[in-house]
């Protein structure tokens, strides 16, 4: 196996709500204990619902956010916001992002050929016609015609608007790009569009993906592996086709038995109750236990709501997880015959 | 015609010291912009930048000067110190300044959680120029339109502190001093007074207007295709 | 689907609907001639993008536009045996609200900050039967039970910002819901829902019709949505309706090109594709409509007559229609 292109280890991010004169405010854990890596030339996904913590993983990954805790390697050298410089000055070069609103994330009072331009400008790469000639090489890549550098974001639709946000996260050649819910808010006949685009200059120029989204049918298109998000944790991290086929954590069972399937003769599987848990207010153990059906089925064992199985299991390898007490081939230290999907052993 | 707006009570004639007065009142009120303005926006993008302590600081600062009653306190200073130009710019200068400080920290605070704030951020930006590249752009539009504000505002404070005798001193004809003068001919020769006041009335509404149409024009948005 | 014995009876008949917006720079036919029916205990899908016309189809049902410039220039819009294009606003308040509910896709703008629910969701009952307090108390209990608002009764007093966005949404339903109404116009109600709420949504919905018969125009641009709520689909482009059939009929068999192509651009669990189906070109613009049919320029099956003639409708042999010259052949 390569080396991973990035590494998050152990990330924590505790945010603390201000309660005013009044005592003191409650802890949102936004992020707590999140562990992945991302391949060189590949798509990891991270997705969740609201409130799992996904869109602050990212932020903590690009570094606008400073850790509570943990730690981020990029090719095996930590990156910190206040640590080397050198070392910050490169990882900027290579990791860049694309977010969800395209009208958002482009300076409305520039042109479209400064915004792309931007990057180059700020690590002085290049200046003058060369700067051109790369603004338009880059507007070609993504689709747009380089005649319409001169124009402001305003006057372009949604779709090459994102295309041209895309041409800006390219501007730098970035190994690792960051894409939280690139075609969220675009019309659908114009995601297949940009889905295509992103997937085509992955393979084009080797790039590794971090996708942050709650769609999973696009998820599967596009990643090769994937980690569902919970309230602030890991719940369960695999390759994309097992995810799908095999799910193992009860919470990804639920996520996806909510998906409307487009065949009218497929219900929608088994409905988990409840709200989404709050990261302010977390159950205690496991942050799925009120709402899990599989712990209804095996009897309500307490351990769920005494021992949180993120923590309690050990991770042999950073890649495959599986945090339920129930499920996945590492069993937490009781409960050796837990009762497992009917059939086979699962090798997590 | 000789004297078109007639003369005044020591037969100087009304329309130059209108046009004089006019030139004055507009120096001092864009003085006082430009560098209580000047001043103020950087207050302002440092604070709402920067967050924390500083902010804190300078907010309290900003707070505490605009909860000082304005001609009252310029009233003071000018009796204290004595009339003058400078006096008056001096005094009037820090009310502006808080006034921009507000408004372009709000400013300042809105524009730096934009994505394309972030992104530049993500692309390595340093501070210096995600405030000059990005905040300050984007918050251009507002200045414009508060300094066209406080240049109308101005010129009335100062109108107010010649009409009461602390302004700009006689004999340079600011239009306060002109309405003052002409107080005591109100029901004889209403000209004295009127024509000032007219002119007060007049460039404070094109000064608004200036502004309206300013911050348009800068508005890449209103450039439609 | 469900087990509702529906009638065949038709509670919503909307013929050759045309709304327009005067812009700047010309009319924005925002509709330009839909036709649909709803039956009784029904549920159809109205589906389109942005740009598509189903939201100001919607409005223009409950004769709510949105802007002083909008207005419905031609058309019927028959509900319960009236033209609700010809009724005075009297009757139109009469309507709104009690036998047509509308529900919209954020609810925290459809809900006031300022006042409690018990409040918001009595307010249309109290405005259309004269119920006393207590009356009014019971129905609006009732009526958050019904929509899974745990212990409705103590929570009457609160404010929408202590619920969650999934209890919002069913809170909205529930003040249309208070009234009975025979009808609902739901303008993307889960689109901004995560994944496991909207399943729960919608599978409340879908009780509350059982129980009620209430009928469900259900307005989405996720098929998976429609797949899982519809009976009949109807498919919007460019402000008119060109494919309207079964459920099963539409996504298993679509006719139409803009249908064909809108399935082979959405990604599904379950479907690998290598590449998703790219529909180029973009929407028209609404202010530039020729006679012809509106997708001509992005069609992959466009002929000549398309550019000039809009296709007259082709009977799809299941009770529903496409209009398409390249079908009719």
């Amino acid at each position: 196996m390569t080396s991973p292109i990035l590494e998050a280890r152990g990330l924590v991010k505790h945010f603390t709500l201000s309660a005013g004169m009044l005592g003191t405010g409650a802890t949102v854990r936004a992020v707590d204990g999140v562990s992945f890596s991302v391949e060189p030339g590949k798509t990891l996904a991270i997705v969740g619902e609201s409130g799992s913590g996904k869109t602050t993983t990212a932020r903590l990954v690009l570094l606008l956010e400073e850790p509570t805790g943990g730690s981020i390697h990029y090719q095996g050298e930590r990156v910190s916001i206040d640590g080397d410089r050198e070392v910050l000055k490169r990882y900027r070069r290579s990791v860049q992002a694309v977010f969800q609103d395209p009208y958002s994330s482009l300076s409305p009072r520039m042109r479209v050929k400064d915004i792309i331009a931007e990057p180059l400008r700020i690590h002085n790469d290049m200046s003058g016609s060369e700067l051109e000639d790369r603004v338009a090489e880059l507007l070609e890549e993504v689709g747009v015609s380089p005649g319409r550098a001169k124009n402001y974001p305003h006057q372009f639709s949604g779709g090459q608007a994102q295309r041209i946000a895309i041409a800006r996260a390219l501007a730098l050649r970035p190994q690792l790009i960051v894409l939280d819910e690139p075609v969220s808010a675009l019309d659908m006949s114009i995601r297949a569009q940009i889905l295509n685009l992103l997937v085509g200059l992955q393979a084009r120029f080797g790039l590794s993906y971090l996708l942050i989204s709650h769609d999973l049918s696009m998820v599967e298109h596009m990643s090769h592996d994937v980690g569902v998000m919970y309230a602030g944790q890991l719940v369960e991290l695999t390759d994309a086709e097992r995810l799908y086929s095999d799910p193992q954590h009860p919470y990804t069972e639920a996520l996806l038995a909510a998906v409307p399937s487009l065949d009218p003769d497929v219900p929608l599987g088994n409905i988990v109750g409840g709200e989404v848990a709050n990261p302010a207010n977390l159950p205690t153990g496991c942050r799925f236990h009120p709402r899990c059906p599989l712990r209804t089925e095996v009897g309500s064992p307490p351990i769920c709501e005494t021992s949180d199985p993120v923590t309690a299991k050990v991770q042999k390898d950073s890649s495959r997880l599986c945090a339920c007490h129930f499920r996945g081939s590492e069993r937490t230290g009781t409960d050796q015959n837990g009762p497992e999907r009917s059939g086979s052993v699962h090798q997590v | 015609m000789a004297y078109p707006l007639g003369t005044d009570q020591l037969g100087r004639d009304i329309l130059s010291r209108v046009i004089y007065g006019g030139r004055i009142s507009i120096l001092l009120a864009l003085g006082v912009v430009i560098i209580g303005g000047a001043v103020g926006t950087l207050l302002g993008l440092i604070s709402g930048y920067r967050g924390g302590a500083t902010d804190s600081i300078v907010q309290r600062g900003v707070e505490a000067t605009l909860s000082l009653p304005t001609i009252m306190v310029a009233i003071v200073f000018v009796y204290i110190i004595g009339q003058s130009f400078a006096a008056v710019v001096l005094i009037l200068s820090p009310f502006i300044a808080a006034s921009f400080a507000r408004m372009v920290r709000g400013e300042t605070l809105a524009v730096r959680n934009m994505q394309y704030v972030l992104l530049a951020r993500v692309a390595g930006a340093s501070h210096m120029r995600i405030i000059l590249r990005h905040i300050l752009p984007n918050v251009a539009g507002t200045i414009i339109v508060l300094a066209t504000l406080e240049v109308g505002s101005l010129i009335l404070v100062e109108a107010t502190l010649s009409f009461l005798g602390v302004g700009i001193p006689p004999p340079m004809p600011a239009w306060g001093l002109m309405v003052d003068s002409g107080r005591e001919f109100l029901t004889t020769r209403y000209w004295l007074t009127l024509f000032p006041c007219l002119a007060i009335v007049l460039t404070v509404l094109s000064i608004n207007w200036i502004g309206d149409w300013l911050r348009n024009v800068l508005d890449p948005k209103q450039q439609l295709e | 689907m469900s087990d509702v014995t529906r009638s065949s009876e038709t509670l919503l008949e909307v013929v050759d609907l045309r709304t327009f917006i005067n812009t700047r720079q010309g009319v924005l036919k925002a509709v330009d001639g839909a036709s649909f029916t709803v039956r009784r205990g029904e549920t159809v899908g109205l589906v389109g993008e942005s740009g598509s016309g189903k939201t100001m189809t919607c409005l223009s049902v409950m004769r709510l536009l949105p802007v002083a410039s909008a207005e419905i220039v031609a058309g019927e819009v028959w509900f319960d045996g009236k033209n609700l294009l010809e009724a005075s606003e009297a009757e139109m308040r009469r309507v709104r609200g009690r036998d047509i509910a509308l529900i919209m896709q954020d609810a925290l703008a459809a809900l006031s900050p300022v006042l409690s629910i018990g409040e918001q969701v009595g307010e249309p009952l109290r405005h259309h039967f004269s119920y006393s307090a207590a009356d009014v108390r019971r129905r609006v209990i009732e009526v958050l039970d019904a929509v899974k608002i745990p212990r409705p009764s103590e929570r009457l007093g609160e404010y929408p910002h202590q619920f969650s966005g999934g209890m919002r949404q069913r809170i909205v339903a529930a003040m249309g819901l208070g009234t009975s109404p025979s009808l609902m116009l739901a303008d993307e109600p889960t689109t901004a829902l995560d994944v496991t709420i909207q399943a729960q949504f919608i599978m409340l919905i879908r009780e509350v019709q059982e129980s009620t018969g209430m009928s469900v125009l259900w307005v989405t641009h996720d098929l998976g949505v429609v797949a899982q709520t519809c009976d009949r689909v109807n498919v919007m482009y460019a402000g008119r309706v060109v494919e309207s059939g079964e459920v099963r009929r539409i996504l298993k068999k679509p006719l139409h090109p803009y249908t064909i192509a809108l399935m082979e651009s959405v990604p599904s669990i379950g479907t690998k594709r290598e590449k998703l189906y790219q529909i180029p070109g973009q929407a028209p613009d609404l202010r530039n409509l020729g006679a012809g049919c509106p997708f001509y320029a992005r069609c992959p099956a466009r002929m000549d007559i398309c550019e000039n003639e809009f296709p007259s409708a082709t009977d799809d042999g299941a009770g529903g229609f496409v209009h398409c010259w390249a079908v009719s052949q």
